[in-house]
């Protein structure tokens, strides 16, 4: 009686109140993982399903994906950069002070005082150029796998802005410590920007529109770079560019699920497949052999997704985020070795009074800056602006749908990117050799009006000797992807030999130097 | 030979997701005794107000700035902070 | 996967702890406050190991040196090692730590925590410019707070100071808005940036030898190897030993414009330098030390020596002030606009360069050395004859006068010509011969004596007196004596000859004594060049309407009191005599000439009954003169003139004859302008309106020549019987005007010339050197044409300049070329032409 009627005895509030209370370690867990451990396929997917950050990822992943030639890991690598950047970001604004008498004292402070604050600081210097030097590479990975193709042109495009807001977020974070590189590569940086008043200049039409003026203004907030200039390029640094990049991101990444995943040969052997994770059950994991469900109903058509088979996938969770994590940590270690090894530049106090001699650009920007002396407007902004435009056009011209996901996947790409190498390496050295031999127009005829020069300059003379390689390759081949290959390669080589010959082998007044240690010192 | 490197891979398959996670750790350790300020910008609390015989018994002065009441009597020269120790404000000396 | 996981991870950990090892464990300074906890502790007190730092808002600097140096104002601590040892000295007593803070005296990386990041010493490496100073290098940064006045440390400063003045560094660069701009400017170059300036190439070494401070390396640099610059720099070598070289470093190092809050800036303010100081930091360099100039590689031209002598001898401050203030020449920078200086800078360096002329013997030294007149004949025509002619002689198109006119040797006695050739005429082409030993002046001095006539002795004069005849003497007088003395001896400038009380008293010496010897420094001159003959005749017309006898005066002395005279003196005769006999409308009884011709009894009777026909009335008690005196009155009187013969005060320069500035400035403009220029500026008669005639001539002089002028030359005589004959008040007003009337009234010397004959001369004769960009100066240049003076031209090219290339231009003087004085002006007149 007095059993059943214990169990049938309503609690009272006081005791349901401390059962659940003895309950909230439990229920609070069971509210936020809401699934068990991931033990089974079915468990490990759920995991992925209920967790906003895991299944941006897909829940199967093609081993394919694995294959570490083929994408080197290379976006992982971007993306774990800008992880690190951001969280390092975050923390330096506690100390970082945005004003011309603090800004520098600041950075010293963060150097010397503030504990982690260096090492801190290191990374954060390492991690933008690793990830610049990581979303270039990841942009050349996926030209020369072909991987913009069908349906992948939008992400090329995105990916085509995030390496410039990339390029952005670096060269707004080179002012902020305000020292003697920074003040001076800036300022450089803005003329460039402001370069266009060379054209409009020679048009005699400055009067009436100068796009250089405005942009430059738009940029440093004045004529010169100062305190508007900090302020400007702090905002720029910290909220408005992170902001757009984290926005483009997630289309960037939500677009790749959208496109089926990534990229992968139509073909797929074995061998390619070696040393990939594997998984023996893996046509097991859906009631069907391919997906075959789109958005019913809601969209036209089926999502690429589509006939996937599930074939030669693993399970996301733990394969793809082991490899994600694995990635994320090697950054972050070579991240940290190099910031013990060398610490980030900090040279003395901005003084716009003594500048720096040579004054070079980040090394980025070094290629192009290889070019300005000649012509500001076409080496900083006409040249690069038209590479960058025609890079992302060309999804849009190379129409074919033939294989992506392989390197070099259409015949004859191979040789034409050998011989295109050959004829841009000599093109470029040709070019550097002579003038720094016998110099440019302006050395014969100082009277030469500019207009002439800003046409007519070794940068417009490789482009077109490179625009008519990569034509003629095209009318030979017939094909588009060729033509595309020949220029893209074209531009590496001279981003690359133009930047090593610029880093290396320029001294003072930007003249040619064998070694730095050849310098003149007065 | 075989057993013992596969033992080991074992081991570092089994613990790396532990020292992945226990980097994290240690590195986010790091980060947050970054955000404690070591070195407070403030000027040296030790402060010059003058030689004990410019006070005689009887004197009273307050450095408003300094936040400092400086006041003798026959028990001594006392310094006595204006600044109130419950939350912050100045005292007015009277 | 797992293995890159696991392996980064681990290098993730053993990295952060080996960090954080780093940092809490083995930092250095963490090891001194642990020393100096232990310290502390053993006196029972507590101190944390922890971050210190100096917080110094006004200087916008944070310190954190004793963040190692903990013990750095503990006493107790004196015995320790270095790091917690106390501040030695005792500067922490006037410089307390938490108000200074270490790195305004010490520089440094004051934010930096570590050593290295501290001292900057390999300042490149740690990209700080600031690097810390040890001494004697850390005494410049006394200066950021000891603006105007230097505490004395080890002397180093001071001593470089004296280097950077005594060197003359600010003559080519400019230091807090003053000084030249040939050099880069050196206000900042303490602070100088090492990627502006720094040591050359094969200098690297000194950067380590200056504890890797590129700041003091090149400073050093440019002071002890100035010429490893490149070839453009105009830097001097001014072979600085080592030491010295080490001084200046310091001085130059403390050149900054550092910003120190105004209460804490010890002296400030502007330190008033002398003029010897002033020409050595800012002229010193181009114009040499002591003012003998240079002649310099570096700078391509002459530093003109303004220490010449003839130089010095022809310019005056003005044109000196006007040349310093705005040379308008490519080199020589404007020091009033662009160099910075001050009208009373300007001034005081005019003063010291004219200082630097050389005392001249004086006259008694002179005089003790025998002088050859044959010698003195030489150098008169070196020196002298390019302007007052061969011999003396004039030649009418030479510019300066003649010097054997009668007139001007019987007034101008052999002081005066000393005078007049050590001093010069200032603002006239005559330089001072301050240069001349006193074997030349007196060589000279004996050659213009041989110029004099022999003088009549009293002897051939007396024996004269028998045949002379009146009717010859009175046209004798009317041609040399009526000028002053009226047409029948009735008075005039001079006093009247016709009263019987002068004839009775002044006997035939001393008429003698006055006519033959003259009476020195009054228009009285000498007669002696008439010849014996003439002034028997002369004397026969003046004795002619004598009835009576000549007496004579008796030579007793006369004895009273001269104090009692001075009193009755000033009260009775200064009226028209003037004080201490100067004259004024009466003869300069103070006239030491006449005092010694003229007995006590002389002076007594005229002061006692007067001289009919003019205003000299009796004195004597019923005589009714000017005053009623008693015999003893009239006695000290004559004692107290007679105390002015010992005392005969100089009339040189001296207004003493009263007259109307009106009247004398309206006669001066019709009469003697055209000559002698606006208000006696000079033209192609000589200046005789300024300072340099009228300081150095009595009015005396000035009247007797106009009055009587000056034979052989243009200046004719505008006495009685002369070109116009001028009353005596004229006259008086005339001298009255000039000695009276304002400075400002002076015009510029005007010269007649013919610029385009001057042009042809000027490019055959002058341009090679002249030249603009040539090494000498720039004449052409219209600062330099507007400031110097014609005379100042005049006197250059006429004389040339001793030990410097440019040489006499005028005929006779052996010079480059034998220009006529004609063709001087021409040149002259070429020169200014346009630009006046």
């Amino acid at each position: 009686m007095s059993n059943t009627e214990e169990k049938n005895k309503v609690p009272s509030g006081l005791e349901i109140f401390l059962t659940n209370l003895k309950h909230l370690p439990q229920s609070f867990k069971d509210a936020t993982v809401r699934h068990g451990p991931p033990s089974s396929n079915r468990a490990a997917s759920q995991s992925v399903f209920s967790n906003l950050f895991l299944h941006i990822h897909s829940v199967r992943t093609h081993r394919y994906n694995f294959k570490k030639t083929f994408t080197m890991g290379l976006g992982v690598a971007s993306a774990a950069s800008f992880i690190i950047l951001a969280i390092t970001g975050i923390l330096l604004m506690i100390y970082y002070k945005p004003s011309l008498a603090e800004a520098y004292n600041s950075i010293k402070d963060i150097h010397f005082a503030v504990p982690g604050g260096r090492l801190i600081r290191n990374i954060h210097r390492w991690g933008a150029h690793i990830m610049v030097a990581g979303v270039f590479l990841h942009m050349v990975r996926v030209f020369m796998t072909g991987s913009y193709r069908h349906p992948r042109q939008f992400n090329w495009v995105v990916g085509m802005i995030l390496f410039a807001v990339t390029l952005g977020l670096s060269f707004t974070g080179y002012l902020l410590p305000w020292d003697q590189l920074a003040y001076w590569a800036t300022t450089i940086g803005a003329q460039i920007a402001g370069s266009p008043v060379e054209v409009t200049d020679a048009l005699g039409i400055t009067e009436i529109i100068d796009i250089g003026g405005m942009q430059m203004r738009l940029l440093l907030g004045a004529d010169i770079v100062g305190e508007e200039a900090l302020v400007r390029f702090y905002f720029l640094h910290c909220i408005f560019l992170p902001l757009i990049l984290v926005t483009f991101l997630g289309v960037h990444f939500w677009r790749i699920r959208k496109d089926g995943g990534m990229s992968r040969p139509s073909v797929i052997t074995k061998e390619m497949l070696a040393g990939t994770p594997i998984d023996e059950n893996a046509e097991m994991a859906f009631p069907t052999k391919n997906k075959t469900y789109g958005l019913m109903c809601l969209v036209k058509g089926e999502s690429n997704n589509v006939k996937n088979s599930v074939k030669n996938t693993v399970q996301s969770w733990p394969n793809l985020f082991n490899y994600e994590m694995a990635i994320f940590i090697l950054v972050l270690a070579i991240m940290i070795v190099l910031s013990y090894v060398s610490d980030a530049p900090l040279k003395e106090a901005a003084n716009p009074a003594v500048p720096e001699n040579p004054a070079k650009a980040p090394w980025y920007f070094l290629g192009l800056q290889e070019l300005v002396p000649y012509s500001a407007f076409m080496g900083g902004v006409a040249i690069p602006g038209l590479a960058v435009l025609g890079l992302m056009l060309i999804p849009f011209l190379d129409k074919t749908r033939n294989e992506s996901g392989l390197w070099f996947p259409d015949k004859n790409e191979k040789s034409v990117f050998k011989s295109t190498v050959i004829f841009s390496s000599i093109v470029i050295l040709a070019t550097l050799i002579f003038t720094v031999n016998f110099g440019w127009l302006r050395n014969w005829f100082p009277q030469i009006p500019q207009l002439i020069i800003v046409l007519i300059n070794p940068g417009t003379l490789i482009t077109t000797l490179f625009v008519w390689w990569s034509i003629r390759i095209l009318k030979n081949s017939g094909s588009t992807r060729l033509g595309a290959m020949a220029i893209f390669t074209c531009f590496l080589v001279g981003f690359v030999i133009l930047t090593y010959f610029a880093y290396q082998h320029r001294g003072p007044n930007w003249d040619f130097y064998w070694w730095p240690s050849l310098w003149p010192t007065h | 030979m075989d057993e013992k490197k596969d033992s080991r891979r074992d081991f570092i398959t089994k613990f790396a997701p532990a020292t992945f996670w226990g980097s994290l750790a240690v590195w986010g350790g790091s980060l947050l005794k970054f955000t404690m300020p070591t070195l407070l910008p403030q000027e040296s609390k030790k402060i010059k107000l003058g030689m004990p015989s410019d006070f005689p018994n009887g004197t009273t002065k307050i450095f408003e700035k300094e936040r400092v009441v400086l006041f003798s009597d026959n028990d001594g020269l006392f310094a006595i902070s204006t600044t109130c120790t419950h939350l912050g404000c100045v005292v007015k000396w009277t | 996967m797992k293995k890159t996981m696991f392996y980064s991870s681990i290098v993730v950990i053993v990295f952060l702890i080996y960090g954080a090892v780093n940092e809490y464990l083995t930092t250095d300074w963490r090891d001194y406050q642990a020393q100096y906890a232990e310290f502390v502790e053993e006196d029972g007190n507590e101190f944390s190991v922890d971050y210190r730092q100096l917080v110094l808002p006004h200087f916008n600097k944070i310190d954190r040196c004793v963040i190692c140096h903990v013990g750095i104002s503990d006493p107790n601590t004196k015995d320790l090692a270095n790091p917690i040892k106390v501040h030695p000295g005792t500067y922490l007593d006037s410089h307390d730590p938490n108000k200074f803070g270490c790195t305004i005296c010490h520089d440094g990386q004051g934010r930096a925590t570590t050593v290295e990041g501290a001292f900057a010493h390999a300042s490149e490496e740690f990209f700080w410019e600031e690097p810390v100073l040890s001494s004697p290098y850390l005494e410049a940064n006394c200066a950021r707070c000891h603006r105007s006045e230097m505490p004395v440390v080890s002397g180093t400063y001071q001593r470089g100071k004296r280097l950077f003045i005594e060197n003359g560094c600010q003559s080519c660069h400019t230091v807090q808005g003053r000084g030249g701009s040939l050099g880069p400017e050196l206000t900042t170059i303490g602070q100088a940036s090492f990627h502006a300036k720094r040591p050359h190439h094969d200098n690297e070494h000194l950067i380590a030898e200056f504890d890797g401070n590129v700041n003091l390396a090149y400073i050093f640099e440019a002071v002890y190897e100035p010429k490893i610059q490149p070839d453009s720099s105009q830097m001097i070598d001014y072979g600085f030993t080592k030491e010295g070289a080490l001084d200046l470093t310091v001085y130059i190092k403390s050149l900054q414009e550092y910003s120190v809050p105004e209460g804490m800036i010890a002296a400030s303010g502007v330190v008033e330098e002398s003029g010897k100081d002033l020409y050595a930091r800012y002229c010193s360099a181009c114009h040499g030390k002591n003012g003998k100039g240079t002649n310099l590689a570096e700078l391509g031209k002459l530093g003109p020596a303004l220490g010449n002598p003839q130089f010095l001898a022809i310019v005056d401050h003005d044109f000196l002030s006007a040349i310093i203030d705005g040379s308008g020449s490519s080199v020589m920078p404007a020091w009033g606009s662009g160099g910075g200086l001050t009208k009373s800078d300007i001034s005081k360096i005019a003063d010291h360069v004219l200082q630097l002329r050389k005392d001249p013997p004086s006259y008694k030294e002179v005089q003790l050395v025998a002088g050859e007149a044959k010698y003195g004949r030489t150098i008169f025509n070196a020196n002298c004859a390019g302007c007052h002619g061969i011999d003396g002689r004039y030649e009418t198109d030479l510019i300066g006068p003649t010097l054997r006119s009668p007139q001007l040797l019987s007034l101008f006695d052999n002081k005066k010509f000393y005078e007049t050739i050590v001093h010069g005429r200032a603002g006239t082409a005559m330089p001072g011969w301050n240069f001349l030993s006193k074997q030349d002046l007196s060589d000279i001095m004996a050659y213009v004596e041989s110029w004099r006539d022999k003088q009549i002795n009293y002897n051939s004069f007396a024996s004269a007196l028998k045949y002379g005849s009146a009717k010859r003497g009175s046209s004798l007088f009317y041609d040399n004596c009526a000028a002053c003395h009226g047409n029948d001896k009735e008075g005039g400038i001079g006093p009247s000859l016709n009263s019987e009380e002068f004839h009775t008293l002044a006997d035939n010496k001393f008429m003698y004594n006055t006519i033959v010897k003259g009476r020195r420094n009054t228009a009285m001159s000498s007669y002696n060049h008439l010849g014996k003959k003439a002034l028997g005749d002369i004397m026969a017309y003046l004795r002619s309407g004598f009835k009576g006898t000549t007496t004579g005066t008796s030579k007793k002395k006369i004895v009273g009191s001269e104090f009692n005279g001075k009193y009755l003196f000033e009260r009775t005769c200064a009226q028209c005599h003037g004080q201490e006999g100067i004259g004024l409308n009466g003869p300069a009884i103070g006239n030491k000439d006449f005092l010694t011709n003229a007995s006590d009894s002389f002076i007594w009777n005229m002061a006692a009954y007067g001289r009919s026909g003019s205003q000299m009335k009796g004195n004597l008690h019923g005589q009714n003169g000017t005053s009623d005196l008693s015999k003893y009155e009239l006695n000290d009187i004559v004692a107290y003139i007679r105390t002015l013969e010992k005392n005969s005060p100089s009339l040189n320069g001296i207004s003493t004859i009263p007259g109307d500035i009106d009247n004398g400035r309206e006669a001066f403009d019709k009469m003697c302008s055209q000559c002698h220029g606006v208000g006696g500026g000079g033209g192609n008669g000589p200046g005789i309106g300024k300072e340099g005639f009228l300081q150095s001539v009595s009015d005396g002089f000035i009247a007797a020549m106009m009055m009587s002028g000056r034979d052989g030359t243009e200046m004719k005589k505008f006495g009685r019987g002369g070109i116009v004959e001028l009353d005596e008040n004229t006259a008086m007003n005339i001298v009255y005007y000039l000695r009276n009337k304002d400075k400002s009234e002076v015009g510029k010397k005007y010269l007649v010339g013919t610029p385009q004959n001057g042009k042809v001369l000027y490019e055959g004769q002058c341009i090679q050197c002249h030249q603009k960009g040539s090494f000498a100066p720039d004449l052409m240049r219209s600062a330099f044409v507007k400031a110097a003076p014609v005379g100042y031209l005049q006197a250059t090219m006429s004389l040339g300049r001793h030990q410097t290339a440019m040489q006499s231009m005028i005929r006779g003087n052996a010079g480059l070329t034998e220009l006529s004085s004609k063709e001087i002006n021409d040149i002259i007149s070429y020169i200014k032409m346009g630009k006046e």
